[in-house]
């Protein structure tokens, strides 16, 4: 039978400490969140993570930021050309990683972030250094663009459409 | 000991290299057709040595006996192999005249640009392909299996005669050699019928077709053992530091018996490697410390000594100390390293060609589908290609995610 109730803070932090035992955790200074914070191995080196839950649950999956070394665009690219982040416009580096679809209902509070949002997140690395090898990317995508960069252009595209209409 | 011991991705990148270095069953198919001819072109009417070949003996050695045979990278495109002509000397021959008849026999042969008389050996060179036939006087029987007389002609200085048995080291190395769990050899069977490498040799050029297909690809089992595959990355490495130097390099004989000698890593195919480079420091640094020149011996007939021409003096020996030191600290180096500064660590280590085919190799095999992911405790994901282990007992401990896509969006703050 499939769980309903939300994973507790309890069982996150066991199931982390057992998987992950490398991952520290905390709280956040205004106790809202909980961090966990170490090394996750991408092909092969290992990145420094930080992975924030908020504490109130269900309507926030757990963010995913690249610490050490800082996320970075391809040779002559751009931040926006990275694929799958959760993009953020003032500091690009401080992006989180975009690691389910939400229309697909992938993630949610009954699961254990040790079991899915950490090996995604590996995952995401992993394909990240391959991306920047030669631009593609060969993990699996929801449908849609699969960067900020493909979505400006979309709205672009969308806006021309609409002012030529 | 390296911060993290398993290196799946980097194994299964070494793996993709040594199988880019490997030769296609094709061109091993053409080496075994000309194998297969040397005795033929020796015993034609017009050969000088005709009479003396009636009861003689070719097979291989070196490399193509151990499944260690690589293309060499160094120069150009092209393979070495080796074999053991025996037959009994006749009376009154000194070392450099069978050499040198043996030369002139092989005059004529199918294919061969160019024969060069060597110290030990004669050189068939074909197209991508060197062929050293060594000849050999047999003992007398009653004899170990295969050990005879090899004999030396140097441009200066005296002849003389060594005493060896090749076969019996390739019997002892077969017999030494720790295969891989079925899983891992499965593993790299997987990935050469992916890679699809390409023929040096190409078809129709040097045999009739129907020739070379009538022979089975003389394929070794042993290639795909952690220390051979070792060793053929040792020896690529060796190939390409020694290619501009004018000094002899370490002998493959010689690396042939440490690298089997270097017990199997479980941890994986990096670990071996190092392995094998720090067992060679080791006993570079015991003979430099000591005093007492390397003498590695055949197992199978301690009489032969395997370091009887390589080192030559200390110089060389800390030559090759250095070159250890710095494959180790590269491999050390790319175990921390991502994708892209592995392929430039491997375009300086194995070659670029090499190199190049083996990551975007990697990286294609990877699954685009969603799919429930393996993971590695504690570190992180396994990308299927680098399931990788040659001991299952002590293979990393792998968890599966569920299946999801990669998203994009913006962050909401």
């Amino acid at each position: 039978m499939r769980r309903t109730k939300p994973r507790s803070s309890h069982a996150q932090l066991n199931r982390m400490s057992s998987r992950w035992p490398d991952l520290r955790p905390e709280l956040s200074q205004d106790r809202r969140h909980l961090i966990w914070s170490g090394p996750l191995r991408g092909l092969q080196r290992t990145y420094e993570v930080l992975i924030q839950w908020n504490l109130r649950g269900s309507l926030y999956p757990p963010l995913v930021f690249v610490e050490e070394p800082h996320l970075k665009p391809r040779l002559n690219g751009s931040f926006e050309e990275i694929p799958h982040l959760l993009f953020n416009s003032d500091a690009p580096e401080d992006s989180a990683l975009c690691l389910f679809d939400p229309d697909g209902k992938e993630w949610d509070a009954t699961m254990l972030i040790a079991d899915t949002t950490v090996p995604w997140a590996s995952e995401w690395l992993h394909h990240y250094e391959c991306w920047h090898l030669d631009g593609i990317w060969r993990g699996a995508n929801a449908p849609g663009p699969i960067s900020v960069a493909e979505i400006l252009a979309l709205e672009a595209e969308i806006s021309r459409g609409l002012s030529d209409g | 000991m390296p911060l993290d011991t398993t290196s799946p991705a980097l194994d299964a990148l070494l793996i993709g290299a040594v199988l880019e270095m490997e030769l296609s069953d094709r061109d091993l198919q053409v080496a075994e057709k000309r194998y297969h001819l040397i005795p033929e072109h020796l015993q034609r009417p017009s050969s000088s040595i005709r009479h003396l070949m009636d009861n003689a003996l070719v097979y291989a050695q070196g490399s193509r006996a151990i499944g260690a045979t690589i293309v060499d990278g160094g120069s150009d495109d092209r393979f070495d192999l080796d074999a053991i002509l025996e037959f009994p000397t006749p009376v009154g021959w000194s070392p450099g005249r069978v050499l040198d008849e043996l030369e002139l026999a092989f005059r004529g042969f199918p294919d061969v640009r160019a024969i060069v008389r060597c110290t030990r050996c004669v050189q068939l060179q074909f197209a991508f392909m060197h062929l050293d036939v060594t000849p050999m006087n047999p003992f007398a029987e009653p004899r170990l299996e295969r050990a005879g007389d090899i004999y030396h002609s140097p441009d200066l200085g005296p002849d003389k005669i060594f005493s060896v048995n090749p076969f019996g080291f390739a019997k002892w190395f077969a017999a030494r050699v720790m295969m891989p769990s079925p899983q891992f050899q499965m593993q790299v069977r997987d990935m050469r019928a992916r890679v699809s490498v390409s023929d040096r040799i190409r078809a129709g050029t040097v045999f009739a077709d129907a020739d070379i297909d009538a022979l089975p690809a003389p394929v070794s089992p042993l290639r795909d053992a952690p220390q051979v595959i070792s060793l053929k990355l040792m020896k690529r490495f060796l190939n390409l530091r020694y290619a501009n130097r004018s000094i002899k390099r370490p002998v493959s004989v010689y690396l042939s018996k440490c690298a089997v000698e270097v017990p199997l890593n479980p941890l994986g195919l990096c670990g071996q490697l190092e392995d094998l480079a720090t067992e060679l420091y080791r006993r570079m640094q015991c003979s430099l410390d000591t005093g007492q020149w390397p003498e590695e011996r055949n197992p199978s007939f301690p009489e032969e000594n395997f370091n009887d021409r390589w080192p030559k003096d200390v110089a060389a020996m800390k030559l090759f100390q250095q070159d250890l030191r710095h494959l180790l600290s590269q491999l050390s180096l790319a175990r921390q390293s991502t994708l892209s500064e592995i392929q430039a660590i491997f375009d300086e280590l194995f070659g670029e060609r090499v190199s190049a085919k083996t990551v975007r190799g990697y990286a294609d095999r990877l699954p685009a589908a969603a799919a429930a992911s393996s993971y590695e405790r504690g570190k992180g994901y396994v990308a299927a290609p680098a399931l990788l282990a040659p001991s299952s007992a002590s293979a990393a401990k792998v968890s599966r995610a569920p299946a999801h896509h990669f998203h994009a969006g913006r962050l909401r703050t």
